[in-house]
């Protein structure tokens, strides 16, 4: 049952990667990443980590709104382009429903990878083990955050180059 | 069965909400020297569902420009956002027992907002984009305050289970022990529920009626119908994490009168500063958040990170 959740739900997740890659209007763009983005966090609860599955909904959420109402306030068209008449999105499609017929006679069975576990130090100690996580980070993952507050100062500066003189 | 429940779960916030617009109309009126509606039924008790039977007979509008599917999703999204903010809510059983219910609650009200957004670009008319890009600045940047502040309660509380607030209030309420914080909570609620100081979304005078102009009949009855839910809601919230009704696990029925009736005066003090107050203007709004709000409700919350762990009694204590 919930390996078919899974499953479903990570078709779901590929065909939301599709819409918002087959450039529709920025728009119905944003609408598609958001429904792949709940999406991708649907399969993260489903395999028990309900924290990062929320957290990561939140921050994700709140954090594109800004771009969304950017891209909205830009994407003011009188007839935006959706998928009706896209020939990459029904081409996406039809490749992976090709692609999931040559898997399941290639392979024979579907298969979900259920063990995913992020750090399990402390087992299953009163909190739910991906709580445990966000210590770990602080802890001995204090590298990681130096890394990962790089990455971010890098791509703000990215960000700002890309949009300087618009 | 599930039908059954889903009904019996959905029905009593509905008629809760078509109360809260007959008493919001009647007390409005009295404040204003009037009566308010006191045509239809005995003092106008029958004037919501008379209401809602003309905005549900009317034609629905739907404009030619329009982006039809998001123009449709939009007024859904919002209402059933509006009902399943209710699900974790302990009063004080719930029922969906979340461990993480506060961010559950967060991350559907950041939801929430998108459907303002979508809803503002899918009516392709620029007063419903501009009205619609005001209300999603102001939602999010008060968002952010709500976070910082439901945090600093969480650090006293020691975990996002909404369960746990009763515990942690068994002795004290703690609107007295987070005083700053509770009163900005409040006015964050205000301004994340669009209402009156705070309602530059709707002002009709100003933007013609904010994101929901092209809306009319049933989509603009579910608009309204989550506005009203969102309010309740999030006054509920606003009475378990400060004014926690005590648990008496015999006696969960007096809880729960308890609960309700904080939370009724609490959507009363709704209705009387929308009597009371003018209406802010748009850049006091943003003000007021960025550099009075943020500043200090950051400052709490460091202070509240430091004092369980300077007094070593750190969070929860069972």
């Amino acid at each position: 049952m919930e390996t078919m959740l899974i499953f479903v739900l990570s078709l779901m997740l590929i065909f939301g990667f599709v819409a918002f890659a087959s450039k529709p209007s920025p728009v119905y763009g944003g609408l598609s990443l958001v429904v792949s983005g709940g999406l991708g966090c649907a399969i993260i609860v489903s395999l028990n980590s309900t924290f990062l599955g929320l957290i990561v909904f939140l921050i994700y959420l709140g954090g594109m709104l800004v771009v969304f109402g950017y891209t909205a306030a830009m994407a003011t068209e009188e007839y935006p382009e959706s998928w009706v008449d896209n020939m990459v999105a029904f081409s996406m499609l039809l490749l992976s429903l090709l692609m999931e017929m040559v898997w399941l006679m290639v392979s024979g069975e579907v298969e979900v990878v259920m063990a995913v576990e992020l750090f399990d130090s402390l087992g299953n100690y009163c909190v739910g083990q991906d709580w445990n996580g966000v210590s770990l980070l602080y802890g001995c993952g204090g590298w990681a955050m130096v890394l990962l507050g790089w990455i971010l100062f890098i791509t703000i500066l990215v960000v700002l180059e890309v949009i300087r003189g618009l | 069965m599930f039908t059954i429940n889903l009904l019996l779960y959905i029905i009593p916030i509905l008629l809760a909400v078509a109360f809260l617009t007959l008493i919001e109309r009647k007390v409005l009126g009295y404040m204003q020297f009037r009566k308010g509606p006191n045509m239809v039924g005995p003092y106008g008790l029958l004037q919501p569902f008379a209401d809602a039977v003309k905005l549900f007979t009317k034609e629905p509008l739907h404009p030619l420009t329009s982006s039809t599917s998001m123009f449709i999703i939009a007024p859904i999204l919002a209402l059933s956002i509006a009902l399943t903010i209710w699900t974790p809510l302990p009063m004080p059983n719930t029922l969906l027992d979340l461990n993480l219910g506060l961010i559950f609650i967060l991350s559907l009200s950041g939801l929430s907002v998108y459907s303002i957004l979508w809803s503002g670009w899918a009516s392709n008319s620029k007063y419903a984009l501009i009205g619609a890009l005001r209300a999603v600045a102001q939602t999010i940047s008060y968002e952010v305050s709500l976070a910082i502040i439901l945090l600093s309660i969480m650090l006293i509380n020691g975990s996002f289970t909404l369960k746990t607030m009763s515990v942690t209030q068994e002795n004290f309420w703690l609107i007295i022990t987070t005083w700053p914080l509770a009163m900005m909570w409040y006015i964050s609620t205000l301004a994340e529920t669009n209402r009156a100081p705070f309602d530059l979304t709707e002002g009709e005078s100003e933007l013609v009626s904010g994101f929901n102009v092209e809306y009319a009949a049933g989509p603009f009855a579910m608009f309204f119908l989550a506005e009203y839910a969102n309010i309740i809601a999030m006054n509920a919230i606003t009475t378990i994490l400060f004014l926690g009704p005590s648990l008496m696990p015999n006696l969960s029925h007096l809880n729960t009168m308890s609960f309700m009736t904080k939370t009724l005066l609490l959507t009363m003090t709704f209705l009387w500063v929308r009597a009371s107050y003018p209406r802010f203007r748009y850049d006091q709004l943003m003000h007021l958040l960025w550099k009075n709000f943020l500043p200090m409700t950051l400052a709490m919350c460091l202070w509240f990170i430091s004092l369980p762990i300077a007094l070593s009694c750190i969070p929860p204590q069972m």
